[in-house]
């Protein structure tokens, strides 16, 4: 009798649901949707909020002269980093309060006002740096992280700092703080991540949102569990790194569509702040790159995936600046023949040449299987943008794919054979086995050929 | 160099790891696991109706309606299933293209449509489904029901459907209502009772995407890592409700006040595995396969789930045709007085804690209910034969932190086979 009415039941959902068209679902899940308001009218308490906004303004002071001055110190900057955290758990906190950072910290600032706080804030920035005399093993490691963040944030100040910027400044000097203190780096390093995540543009990118994780997993595995005609190739990868990409590129560019400088100095700045967060997080474990990692236990922080994605982004946009700041001939030291020296002119070029077809990529790449869905003016620049994205598989030496794809073999040859850039590498190893173990994703290191190992994933990239 | 790099890397970095000998105890903070049946009365009419409700509902949430109606009612079985986030996936013409396929049995479109629908639930906890099997009686004063429920939570610690893990949850519960009606007169009456539930209850820990790339990827036996290798926490308690119901002008007017879930602490332990779990009741009951990872020692713990003051006023004028019923709750009140003292407090929020609900009968056959919860509407209707009934409703909830943060839906059918009016 149980089984006979739960079968009436299913049966009579299935009914419901099955006897409409798709348009018709459409328009019922609109008159579905037009329920979800709440009549009540009550807007979300945000205390909360202008808590946050208060703690970095009183950080700021104008005197009566007008004259502006900067002073975070270290118990305001705890306060900052912790009022931010405060609203991480409310998407509707978060949000209001990720818009009021974007705001100038003073609106109307004059041209003296502003320039006192960039300098300020700089001052600030650099007052941070730690001596790392006497310090040796991982805590040496991670004041270099943290002095090279320091760094990138102090030459990063955009002429009009938002609150953003100032928070930022605040966060690197909690970790500062944290090394010099020898306190427990990894609670310092996640409540850095998680106050990045809501002051930062690139903390918001989510490589692993709206990714065709079916199709990636088949592709990995070399089992098609997408559909038949989900055609397998470089398509099922450009879900993911499509939207990412958009989400890069709007970090650089400005509203008319170009390459903006002093977006990307903040972008790099960002960058900085969010790898040294995580290598101090990571800085606090032993991972064994020989042992299989799922065979290995940490004491879980709540890491999830997506930070890896975050991570790998912030290390390869970090990176390729400092070598590419470093010197130019970084790169030609490495390959002579490599097509640009400079990170930024290379970005800004190709970004302001290839934005409409960017940002459209994620809509656009189910158009490359046929050229006549695309007019014949635009398809050639989309096939060299799915090319550049698809890591130069293009072999038109003319087409912009190719000069990334010589770019990022420059990369791999500099981390190869640059002595500067293998200590990075341990510490991204470092990082993607702690993010791996402690969001539980270990067994990504076991698909296809891989063994299970951090020396099998390093072994796999090397090939 | 690749060599060199992988022995610095070894050198540098390689060490040996101390095995935990026991199974550590999971919990989630973000879900509230007290046990309740699904009423879909309740839920069409905004979740309120505690002065209201029907004798059987009565047992899991006033169960002074248990002597204030008396009579007698029965379940030979009633069964009820739960979907939740289904206007997303409504609109969404491709998710519903896979949904039709799927139906017709194109086993292909089951991945794109699960994709859809676990990215469909976002960051945080939500719920994916819940399924209710349940029997009960009522004679005069006592009543007893005994209920088994799934549901199937889903939590992601993340933004993406990459962090996104599932959490099913088992209670098998046996409940004993008494209610008693004191005073019974046409002007003022006074009822009083009080239920107690016996709960075991089982959660596993959540399944996520190490566990579904595995599977998927042929690296590990669906059966045998469900059944063996992944943790299970389970435990009981005895929750109990109390209610008192005074009814005025001829119980037109009815005012209630209930205690829910007062001794909702359950004694948990964990388990390595399901397989272990039900071993533990009964040695032996199913074979432990030879390749699956030993077992670990359970660790004790205690699973607190919260406990509510609830206060409802419902007014049912007698009219026979269409039988109105307006209802209002005051709900989990005791919280409410605890936030006065806090800088945050508003006294709009006042209204969070307000649950508003109708119901016309026309004949006492075909019911239409409408309701309010904490400002998110619900609809519901109702078919009352004599010995069977059947629900439904579909409504919004808010799952988040915020009012606004993440509402969610929900869409209910319940059958009935039995005798309560």
């Amino acid at each position: 009798m149980k089984k006979i009415l739960f079968g009436l039941l299913v049966v009579a959902l299935l009914l419901c649901v099955t006897a409409c068209s798709e348009d018709q679902y459409a328009k019922l899940g609109e008159l579905m949707g037009k329920m979800s308001g709440n009549v009540y009218g009550i807007k979300p308490n945000m205390q909360d909020v202008d808590a946050a906004n208060e703690k970095v303004e009183d950080t700021v002071k104008t005197d009566k002269s007008g004259k502006v001055t900067v002073e975070i110190k270290s118990e305001d900057a705890k306060a900052i980093v912790d009022s931010v955290i405060a609203v991480q758990d409310s998407t509707t906190k978060t949000e209001a309060l990720q818009e009021s950072l974007n705001e100038p910290i003073i609106k109307d600032a004059t041209p003296e006002q502003k320039t006192a706080l960039r300098d300020g804030l700089k001052e600030q920035a650099e007052d941070c740096r730690i001596d790392t005399s006497g310090y040796t093993g991982a805590r040496l490691e991670i004041a270099k992280a943290v002095n090279q963040a320091i760094d990138a944030v102090a030459d990063g100040i955009s002429a009009d700092p938002t609150k953003g910027e100032l928070a930022t400044v605040a966060v690197l000097k909690t970790l500062a703080d944290a090394v010099v203190g020898g306190v427990e780096y990894a609670d310092a390093g996640l409540a850095a991540v998680s106050a990045l995540k809501i002051t930062t543009d690139v903390g918001k990118i989510d490589v692993f949102a709206n990714a065709d994780i079916s199709a990636l997993i088949g592709k990995l595995t070399g089992k098609d569990i997408a559909r038949d005609d989900d055609d397998p190739g470089i398509k099922d990868y450009l879900p993911i790194m499509s939207k990412s990409a958009t989400e890069v590129i709007k970090c650089i560019t400005n509203s008319e569509k170009k390459f903006d400088e002093a977006k990307y100095a903040r972008f790099i700045l960002e960058c900085n702040a969010i790898k040294a967060s995580y290598e101090m997080i990571a800085r606090s474990y032993d991972i064994s790159f020989t042992e299989r990692l799922d065979k290995q236990t940490i004491n879980g922080k709540g890491l999830v995936i997506e930070e890896l994605g975050r991570y790998v982004i912030a290390a390869v946009f970090t990176e390729l600046d400092r070598i590419s700041k470093a010197g130019e001939a970084i790169w030609k030291s490495i390959d002579p023949t490599a097509p640009v020296n400079n990170l930024m002119t290379f970005i800004g070029t190709y970004v302001d040449a290839n934005y409409d077809n960017l940002t459209d990529l994620a809509d656009n790449y189910d158009k490359l299987d046929d050229p006549t869905k695309v007019s014949s003016e635009s398809y050639p620049a989309l096939q060299s943008a799915v090319a550049a994205l698809a890591f130069g598989i293009g072999d038109d030496p003319t087409a912009i794919g190719y000069d990334f794809s010589r770019l990022l073999d420059s990369f791999k040859k500099a981390l190869k054979d640059s002595g500067s850039l293998q200590p990075t590498a341990i510490a991204a190893f470092q990082v993607t086995g702690v993010i791996l173990l402690d969001s539980e994703y270990t067994s990504l290191l076991s698909l296809g050929d891989m063994d299970g190992t951090l020396a099998g994933l390093l072994k796999k990239i090397s090939e | 160099m690749k060599k060199t790099i992988i022995t610095i890397l070894m050198v540098l970095v390689a060490c040996t790891f101390v095995f935990a000998d026991k199974e550590p105890a999971v919990e989630y903070k973000d879900i509230n696991f007290a046990f309740q049946p699904t009423l879909s009365r309740y839920d069409a009419m905004g979740q309120s109706g505690l002065a209201s409700t029907t004798r059987m509902d009565s047992f899991y949430t006033n169960p002074s309606i248990n002597g204030f109606k008396g009579g007698f009612a029965i379940r030979v079985v009633d069964v009820s299933a739960t979907f939740y986030n289904i206007q997303k996936l409504v609109s969404d013409k491709e998710a519903m293209a896979n949904f039709n396929a799927l139906i017709k049995g194109d086993s292909q479109a089951a991945v794109p449509f699960a994709t859809k629908y676990l990215e469909n639930l976002g960051s945080g906890r939500n719920m994916i489904a819940k399924f209710d099997l349940g029997v009960g009686l009522k004679i005069g004063i006592l009543g007893f029901g005994t209920n088994v429920q799934v549901k199937l939570h889903a939590l992601n610690k993340g933004t993406s459907v990459a962090s996104q893990s599932i959490i099913p949850e088992v209670n098998v519960a046996q409940t004993v209502a008494l209610g008693l009606k004191f005073l019974d007169s046409d002007v003022l009456s006074l009822s009083a009772g009080v239920s107690v539930h016996g709960v075991y209850k089982a959660y596993f820990k959540g399944i996520g995407g190490n566990k579904i790339i595995s599977m998927v990827s042929g690296e590990s036996d669906p059966q045998k890592t469900l059944l063996w290798d992944t943790p299970v926490m389970g435990g009981y308690a005895l929750p109990v409700d109390v209610g008192v119901t005074i009814g005025l002008v001829k119980d037109q007017l009815t005012i209630s006040a209930t205690v829910n879930n007062l001794n909702g602490k359950y004694k948990m332990k964990s388990y390595s595995g399901a397989g272990y779990l039900v071993n533990s009741f009964s040695e032996g009951a199913i074979k432990v396969p030879e390749d699956v990872p030993e077992k670990k020692d359970s660790t004790d713990f205690e699973l607190e789930t919260p406990w509510t003051l609830n206060f409802g006023v419902a007014f049912a004028p007698d009219i026979s045709v269409i039988q109105p019923v307006v209802t209002a709750d005051l709900i989990d009140m005791y919280q409410l007085v605890k936030s006065f003292n806090k800088d945050t407090f508003r006294a709009s929020d006042l209204l969070l804690h307000l649950n508003l609900g109708a119901e016309l009968g026309l004949l006492n056959i075909v019911k239409v209910r409408a309701g309010v919860n904490r400002g998110f509407m619900s609809v519901g209707a109702g078919i009352w034969l004599p010995f069977a009934q059947i629900d439904a409703s579909y409504g919004w909830q808010e799952f988040g932190v915020e009012l606004g943060d993440k509402p969610v839906d929900a869409l209910t059918v319940k059958v009935t086979l039995g005798y309560d009016k």
